[in-house]
């Protein structure tokens, strides 16, 4: 049989067609290839050092506007400090304020600011930037802003003391004030444009933070070099940190692996799992004040019925999921909150499975099916779907998952009527006095925006107005665990696990902890040697 | 007696006569092609819904074995019995697809072709906008905003589809038009329809076979990469890119459950190319003499 050039050709782009799918798989196999742009293995021994930090996902800008996403607060954690903080147990200490006292009638909160800070051009920093900076949030009204609600003005006592007007008695407000990033005022205006800064801001700093900007900037990431003026300087910080972006984990595990990385910071459960037995290589397992949960819509279709929605909550395998899907990390939540909080119901049990009981709840539902909606970029969530919609198959109910993006999830939240039946996600408290956040997911004076369940409790909304005006921390803890235990008995929603984060480093680094001020960790914290 | 004019009309290439002149290793490519069919239409029927769909989570991405031949997925589901049952949504839907955009090219190049210079030019400047558009980058958009499902991405990819077909067959028809047989039959009165419908249609779809052969291969191939996307199948889908995609997370330690549909799929995709180009031989004279 002769051959035919022009079978041949047609073999050949047969073979060409074919042949990347197979690749991409076994790329995944492969390690990943040597990495450009990057500073190539950090040197962990002290003195000058530079540690390259691999992230998921674009990084949009560098506007503490934006420190809502994550990208931009893991980045300008290190470039900007915020008034006050929490630290490791869960006390609020001050941070470019020495002193901070909430008034009496929680409407007003007065600040000493910290003396020999300065910016990262040597301008000190004053009152006036404090606020400067809230105007500036509160006028813009994104992002961080949401932080802010409430907040009335800023009053300039002197260079040093400030004050923030309320609308209204806001306990809660203080506690927002910990994400808020103050900005130089005259630098910013200087450079306000059309936007308020806002595209100056996108690639430029003027912060207070440990590190500073080198004005090189793109969406996968940057590079920040240490201050060496900062107030509370420290030479056991990396003189350098280079933010690349690396989508995928497997190739975030190989350049690890490599020695072209130095903390991954988006490696899946599986791949953390195979990076145990590198030598030079750890792994933490960073438990966050995160909650994977699955809301219900509470006042439309099907789920509008408690009992359907007890029975939803009953008929999932949350030991099989923990165990399989998420190889053990973290733990199965046992409440509304995340056992990183003080303030949670002392009886909580971790949530199980009750198939029979299940089975008797969701009876009145007859035929009717379900839609479950999930965010399929994470992978992990869509495992959790699919294990939860063959559960219910199990008992007989019929569940269609849709995939969502986040930005739409939240358009669906205007109307009560739109909210999906079911919702599974990641909801993170950001500080750990949870009241700000039980009022925006379970206040009903919030449906239509941030209420993900369109629910409401009369009781529920009297214990957070309550809690609302009461200054004293301990008192309002009491009232946010009835909040929690009311929330849980009306079954808003099925609460599966406290949010787990898998990080990769190098041996030698210090500080790969869980910190409120950027999840799951912050590189304000990260030493080497 | 008035003299009569010879109508010369070509042989019809007989499909039996075609399969059987395959001599040796060119059996097995249809050979393989028509089990895959065969699979793709009992496949589901004979798949064990309880291994296919329903997950048993403690037994994910257990190794291959006598129990789990290909092994079993991240949620514990048998690997090769959701192949097997996959094969509709894969192998059919890919099918759907290539006669879905055939279908439309054949009716816009015959109107093309029938309805004059205008209709001709009118059509084939549609058919440049639509060629305009990069493929893939059109399908995901449609795909995206039709809502992710398999149904979705079937018609994003006929919609993207047909141009080609139309472009490719319109030329053909006018090759076709031109031959002295057809010119034969038009001086006979012959009407335009029925000339197009007896004479120039069925001379000019051989090139369409040879091409629907290739593009159910490249078809399977998008199909499953809209799926690895996210804008295709969905969960529990057994469709073969969902499966690639449901794995890829796992495919370090669990290789079984990403590289046996990725298999799967580059088995169809080559048996349908290969098919496609035996085809063009078959059918091209000036090939067949090589």
């Amino acid at each position: 049989m002769t051959s035919n050039p022009r079978r041949s050709r047609t073999i050949a782009r047969t073979a060409i067609l074919t042949v990347p799918l197979v690749a991409s798989m076994l790329t995944a196999c492969t390690a990943g290839g040597s990495s450009s742009g990057g500073g190539g293995g950090g040197d962990a021994s002290g003195g000058s050092s530079s540690i390259v930090v691999a992230f998921k996902h674009e990084f949009n800008t560098m506007d503490p506007l934006r420190s809502d996403y994550a990208q931009t607060n893991m980045v300008d954690n290190v470039l900007y400090e915020p008034l006050v903080k929490f630290d490791a147990k869960n006390n609020m200490v001050g941070s470019l304020a020495t002193e901070f006292k909430l008034a009496p009638d929680a409407k007003s909160i007065a600040f000493t600011l910290r003396d020999n800070v300065t910016f990262h051009d040597g301008t000190p920093l004053t009152a006036k930037d404090v606020k400067f900076s809230l105007d500036r949030y509160v006028r813009l009204g994104q992002g961080i802003a949401s932080q802010l609600q409430g907040y009335a003005s800023t009053t300039v006592v002197d260079d040093k003391h400030v004050v923030l007007n309320l609308k209204a008695p806001n306990a809660f407000f203080i506690n927002g004030i910990a994400n808020v990033y103050i900005l130089e005022a005259d630098m910013v205006s200087k450079n306000a444009g059309s936007d308020d800064s806002q595209g100056w801001l996108q690639s430029h700093e003027a912060g207070t933070g440990p590190y500073q900007g080198t004005g090189t900037s793109s969406a996968d990431g940057t590079t920040v070099t240490r201050y060496d003026k900062y107030w509370g300087f420290d030479d056991k910080r990396p003189t350098q940190m280079v933010f690349r972006r690396i989508d995928e984990s497997a190739t975030e595990r190989d350049e690890l692996k490599a020695g072209n990385v130095d903390i991954a910071f988006g490696v899946s459960a599986v791949d953390a799992a195979a990076l145990k037995d590198q030598q030079n290589v750890d792994v933490a397992f960073l438990k966050t004040s995160g909650q994977t949960q699955l809301f219900f819509n509470t006042s439309t279709g099907a789920t509008a019925n408690p009992q359907i929605r007890e029975g939803l909550r009953l008929a999932f395998d949350y030991a099989g999921g923990f165990q399989k899907i998420l190889n053990s990390n973290g733990t199965i939540a046992s409440g509304t909150v995340s056992d990183a909080f003080t303030c949670r119901p002392e009886n909580s049990t971790p949530s199980a499975q009750d198939k029979d009981k299940a089975r008797q709840l969701l009876a009145g539902l007859g035929s009717q099916a379900l839609e479950l909606r999930y965010q399929s970029v994470d992978s992990v969530q869509t495992q959790l779907a699919t294990l939860f919609q063959s559960n219910l198959k199990d008992l007989g109910v019929t569940v269609n998952l849709v995939p969502i993006a986040f930005p739409d999830y939240l358009k669906t939240l205007s109307n009560p009527a739109t909210i999906p039946s079911m919702m599974l996600l990641n909801d993170y408290i950001l500080t750990p006095d949870p009241g700000a956040s039980l009022d925006k997911l379970y206040n009903s004076k919030n449906i239509g925006s941030t209420n993900k369940g369109a629910y409401s409790n009369s009781k529920v909304d009297e214990l957070l107005a309550q809690a609302r005006t009461i200054a004293d921390s301990g008192k309002r803890c009491d009232l946010y665990k009835q909040v929690e235990a009311q929330v849980s008995q009306d079954s808003v929603s099925a609460n599966l696990y406290q949010v787990t984060f898998p990080v990769g480093y190098r041996k030698g680094l210090q500080g790969i902890v869980f910190d409120w001020s950027a999840t799951p960790m912050s590189f304000f914290n990260v030493r080497v040697g | 007696m008035a003299a009569t004019l010879p109508v010369f009309v070509p042989e019809r290439r007989s499909w039996r006569r075609t399969v059987s002149g395959l001599p040796g290793m060119q059996l097995i490519v249809p050979t393989v092609v028509v089990l895959l069919l065969v699979l793709a239409i009992v496949g589901p029927l004979i798949a064990p819904d309880a291994l296919v769909y329903r997950s048993d989570i403690l037994s994910a991405l257990a190794p291959p074995s006598s129990t789990h031949w290909l092994g079993t997925d991240e949620q514990g589901r048998d690997v090769f019995w959701r192949i097997i049952a996959g094969a509709q949504s894969s192998l059919l839907s890919a099918v759907a697809i290539v006669t879905g955009f055939s279908f439309v090219g054949v009716l816009v190049a015959t109107l093309a072709t029938l309805g004059g210079k205008w209709a001709d030019e009118v059509l084939m400047r549609v058919v440049d906008a639509a060629l305009a558009f990069p493929p893939i980058i059109f399908a995901l958009g449609v795909a995206a905003a039709l809502g992710p499902s398999l149904n979705s991405a079937i018609i994003a990819m006929i919609l993207t589809g047909w141009p080609v077909t139309a472009r490719v067959l319109r030329g053909v028809m006018k090759e076709t038009m031109s031959q002295p047989f057809v010119e034969n039959a038009r001086v006979l009165g012959v009407s335009r329809t029925r000339l197009m419908l007896r004479h120039v249609l069925p001379n000019s779809l051989d090139v369409l076979v040879v091409k629907w052969a290739g593009d159910v291969g490249n078809t399977i191939l998008i199909l499953g990469g809209l799926s690895f996307v996210g804008v295709g199948a969905q969960p529990p889908s057994a469709e073969w890119g969902a499966m690639v995609t449901s794995a890829k997370g796992v495919i370090a330690t669990a290789w079984w459950a990403a590289f046996t549909p990725g298999i799967a799929i580059a088995i169809t995709a080559t048996a349908f190319g290969l098919l496609g180009d035996i085809l063009q031989v078959r059918f091209n004279p000036a090939l067949r003499k090589r």
